[in-house]
């Protein structure tokens, strides 16, 4: 059987507000992405972005809907799905007053990695990412871009085949978002699921396979970039998305009486 | 095991690594305490020589002024005191501008109110507001107790009345406790208190850093991201916090320790003698449920606040919530073998003030041991939930399907209403005390428990008829009804005897019992009212409506279970604990299985209205009644269990009930 490694189908999530009452920030939403594929969730400011990522992470629990990673449902083994998952955002933050090589450590032990096994990962990953001259010092001390690598290495610090990227490169200079996407793609091509979620469209044209266009907590359109420009007869994503997001909002005005 | 033990290192390593932290929560303690005891032994010793160096100004007036100088003349400590020239001076004044410490006012013998207005009076003015003004007087007044005695003794001898305290007998008291014993009792009043403010200061330096502080810096989401449990995050955390606690506790005993035996500082000399190594062992045994229930509560707060700042805003009530029931221990008249023993903290806190007193009443102990922990490990389990809860890492409540009333919400927070009125119930009952009277107290009771019922019916936006089951029964639970109270007193005494030799009753309960049910002049009718109908009525309502109605997310078994431990609970009396709680199963059950409250308030009625009425009667009841209640029990069970009724969906019947 050929197992999806993420799946997920009617998705839903709702929250309680004092004076709006009922309100969902993710409404039915179903895609899946195989093996070796990076899958971008593209959407402006609140379109559920995270809260979608949050349900694949267990963090939050769904209203409605199932979600798998390779092949757990989050919300009978969420310990099975974190397991198998490595999640990356500008939230997810360091303990500043460890060095990068007890980051790793503890992070690949609580992951479920044994002591040596960790030990082992932990050289590799400090060799992959370039750190060994900074292992032993605290991060609080490191650079941004230095932190971001160990963020990064601490994400796969226990190889996990699915990682998830929320919007990562907020906050980060052109070098070092570029050398973060280098890490992504090589991720990929090491045969990692991705999914990886921004409002920033070259971002989005440049890493992703294939692009699912969130709006209102909807997906409106999924599929590889020439899929898009196929069906819109547009050439540039930004005008695509435009004229998608734009679609939806003119159907919902007339839709109103 | 691994994680567990890698998250706990992890956590100390921070602390470890925090040289503030570090200072504030070790260093700062351990020179400031030492500081703190010398600053206050060497103002205590100045006071003293201050007031043993000085000289007392005094005025006195009035027609016997006279007699008050030779009585002084006489006193041998006639030299600390100077009398001023008082003929220029107002004597009220020149104390209020503190000229003198005091002034006395003679009166003449019969022109006074004094109790025998035969002899002079002497009246001394002083101010307590002064420390010279009340010693000086309090001096001066021994000095004319002692010289009238004198002279009186010394009158009566010349007259051939050879008086001395030796003709009229001598006075002595011996006290039996050993040195170690009083000093026991002494340090067991307030050794729980510092020691629990030791453990909260200590353990605050790691839990607001722990998972407020964590939400803050954002590293609380990558750890919810890794495929560790909550329950083992929460162990890690309580750990650690529970760890460091100790650790900081221990250096700071120690440390006080270390200036004793420098000469830095004195300690009162019997402590060594009390504090043996065993009771020592003993001690920290007592302190560990403590520590952990310390440990889970700052936890807990930590993990409700939002930030780091929030967390140390929320210790000071935490702090005093703590620390309030370790005073239980100060109380002169508290003791483990009552209703305290329930009450976590307090209850080890008189333990140890019994163990250091030399006594080890163990049942009890063990009980508040258990207590004490039980109630760690909830606040622990609490934690976890909120670990659970989505606002933690979201700022939005998600809450679809929940508003904030309805059936499913009061079901959330049913067990918390009743912690409140529990509490209620519990600071009302020791403000009242035994003499307040048995009307004023089950008045008092039925109507915080009514008005609690209506409150909530109405918060929830709740029915009445669905929440409380007030619907009316298949005919033949009232058979099973009669069928059965009757057959569970019997039973109830019988098992009272049976388990009497295993735990009994101390005399003193049984009586307090009899004397607040029974004023003596209380007629019948209102006995019954008051004892049989209105606690039927209004506890049933209560406990077997609402309360099992928001216990309704949980299996029957549970349900039946939980309200009957809270029922017991809430009778405030450790020895009725057993029999409410057992009774409060069988009405749990009643209500389940028959659909309806009606036949339980019969039931409790019945039950109540034999034990005010024929209390005598069914004592030591005989086998052959045993026997038969047995069968009568049974047959009423299942009676109740043939006919009973599918639960309806209170959800769905609430919420029609609700829009119309």
């Amino acid at each position: 059987m050929n197992l999806l490694p993420v799946q997920v189908e009617g998705l839903s999530k709702a929250f309680w507000d004092r004076s709006r009452g009922r309100i969902a920030a993710v409404d039915e939403v179903t895609f899946s992405c195989s093996g070796g594929e990076i899958f971008g969730l593209l959407g402006a400011n609140g379109a559920g972005k995270t809260t979608t990522l949050r349900m694949l992470s267990t963090v939050l629990a769904p209203s409605s809907g199932t979600a798998k990673l390779m092949g757990h449902d989050v919300c009978q083994e969420p310990q099975e799905v974190r397991r198998n998952l490595g999640f990356y955002s500008v939230s997810t933050a360091l303990y500043p007053r460890l060095t990068a090589r007890e980051t790793l450590r503890l992070f690949a032990v609580v992951n479920g990695l044994s002591e040596t096994r960790a030990e082992s990962r932990c050289a590799e990953l400090i060799a992959r990412f370039g750190l060994a001259d900074y292992a032993d010092v605290r991060i609080e001390q490191l650079s941004t871009g230095m932190k971001q690598k160990v963020s990064i290495a601490r994400t796969i610090a226990h190889d996990p085949p699915v990682l998830i990227f929320d919007e990562p490169t907020i906050g980060l200079d052109v070098l070092n978002s570029i050398e973060l996407q280098k890490v992504i793609a090589e991720l990929r091509d090491e045969g990692k699921t991705v999914v990886f979620s921004t409002h920033i469209m070259s971002e989005a044209e440049r890493l992703c396979d294939r692009i699912a266009i969130i709006h209102l907590g909807q997906i409106h359109a999924c599929d590889t970039l020439e899929g898009l420009r196929e069906s819109t007869g547009l050439h540039y994503l930004e005008d695509i998305f435009v004229q998608i997001v734009q679609g939806i909002e003119s159907d919902s005005v007339k839709a109103q009486p | 095991m691994t994680v567990l033990r890698a998250l706990v290192a992890c956590e100390l390593r921070q602390l470890l690594r925090s040289p503030r932290a570090l200072f504030a929560a070790v260093a700062l303690p351990a020179l400031v305490w030492p500081l703190m005891l010398l600053i206050s032994q060497f103002v205590t010793s100045q006071q003293e020589e201050r007031l043993e160096a000085a000289k007392y100004l005094f005025l006195v007036d009035g027609p016997s002024a006279s007699i008050a100088r030779e009585l002084l003349a006489a006193a041998p400590n006639h030299d600390d005191f100077d009398e001023l020239d008082g003929s220029q001076r107002d004597a009220a004044r020149a104390l209020a501008d503190g000229e003198i410490q005091f002034w006395v006012s003679s009166l003449a013998a019969g022109g006074n109110e004094a109790s025998d207005p035969s002899l002079p009076l002497f009246r001394v003015y002083f101010r307590a507001d002064r420390d010279l003004s009340r010693e000086g007087s309090e001096r001066f007044r021994r000095a004319l107790v002692e010289s009238r005695n004198e002279i009186r003794e010394n009158l009566l001898a010349e007259r051939g009345f050879p008086t001395t305290l030796s003709a009229t007998g001598l006075i002595e008291t011996r006290d039996l406790a050993s040195a170690a014993e009083s000093m026991g009792l002494q340090l067991g009043r307030f050794i729980s208190t510092i020691l629990v403010s030791l453990l909260m200061v200590g353990g605050s330096v790691v839990a607001s850093d722990s998972l407020a502080g964590e939400k803050e810096r954002g590293t609380l989401e990558t750890l919810l991201t890794t495929a560790v449990s909550r329950t083992t995050l929460v162990g890690a955390k309580q750990l650690s916090i529970f760890i460091v606690a100790i650790s900081i506790t221990v250096v700071q005993l120690f440390s006080l320790w270390l200036y004793q035996a420098l000469g830095v500082i004195s300690l009162p000399g019997d402590l060594a003698s009390t504090l043996t190594s065993g009771r020592i062992a003993l001690l920290l045994l007592l302190y560990l449920p403590v520590a952990a229930l310390i440990a889970s509560a700052l936890l807990l707060t930590s993990a409700y606040a939002k930030s780091y700042k929030e967390a140390q805003l929320f210790y000071f009530p935490v702090f005093v919530l703590a620390l309030a029931p370790t005073l239980a221990a100060a109380l002169p008249a508290a003791s483990l073998r009552s209703i305290l023993v329930l009450v976590p903290i307090a209850n080890l806190s008189l333990a140890v003030k019994e163990v250091l007193a030399g006594g080890l009443d163990l049942p009890f102990v063990v009980a508040s041991w258990v207590v004490t922990a039980g109630a760690a490990t909830w606040l622990a389990a609490l934690s976890v939930r909120l670990l659970g809860r989505e606002s933690l890492i979201t700022s939005v409540e998600f809450e679809p399907e929940q508003g904030p009333t309805g059936p499913n919400r009061f079901r959330r927070d049913i067990l918390r209403w009743t912690g409140v009125i529990w509490a209620i119930l519990l600071t009302a009952s020791f403000l009242m005390g035994a003499d307040a009277g048995l009307i004023t107290q089950l008045s008092f009771n039925f109507s915080v428990l009514i008005a609690a019922t209506l409150f909530l019916l109405h918060r929830y936006r709740l029915g009445p008829r669905a929440t409380l089951r007030l619907r009316l029964p298949k005919p033949s639970s009232w058979t099973a009804v009669l069928l059965g109270a009757p057959s569970g007193v019997v039973l109830a005494a019988g098992l009272v005897q049976g388990t009497s030799p295993f735990l009994p009753i101390p005399e003193e309960a049984l009586v307090q019992l009899q004397s607040t049910l029974f004023p003596p002049d209380t007629p019948a009718w209102r006995l019954f009212l008051l004892l049989a109908v209105l606690p039927a009525v209004v506890e049933e309502i209560f406990f077997r409506g609402l309360l099992l109605s928001g216990l309704g997310a949980r299996t029957p078994a549970q349900r039946i279970l939980l309200s009957a431990l809270l029922f017991g609970l809430f009778h405030m009396s450790f020895f009725r604990f057993l029999p409410t709680a057992g009774l409060g199963v069988l009405l749990a059950f009643v209500v389940l299985v028959s659909g309806s409250l009606f036949p339980a308030v019969l039931w409790h009625a019945i039950h109540n209205g034999i034990g005010v009425f024929a209390a005598e009667g069914i004592e030591d009841p005989s086998g052959r009644a045993l026997v038969l209640a047995t069968l009568g029990m049974a047959g009423a069970l299942l009676l109740l269990w043939k006919g009973r009724v599918r639960e309806e969906e209170p959800r769905a019947s609430a919420s029609s009930e609700t829009i119309s």
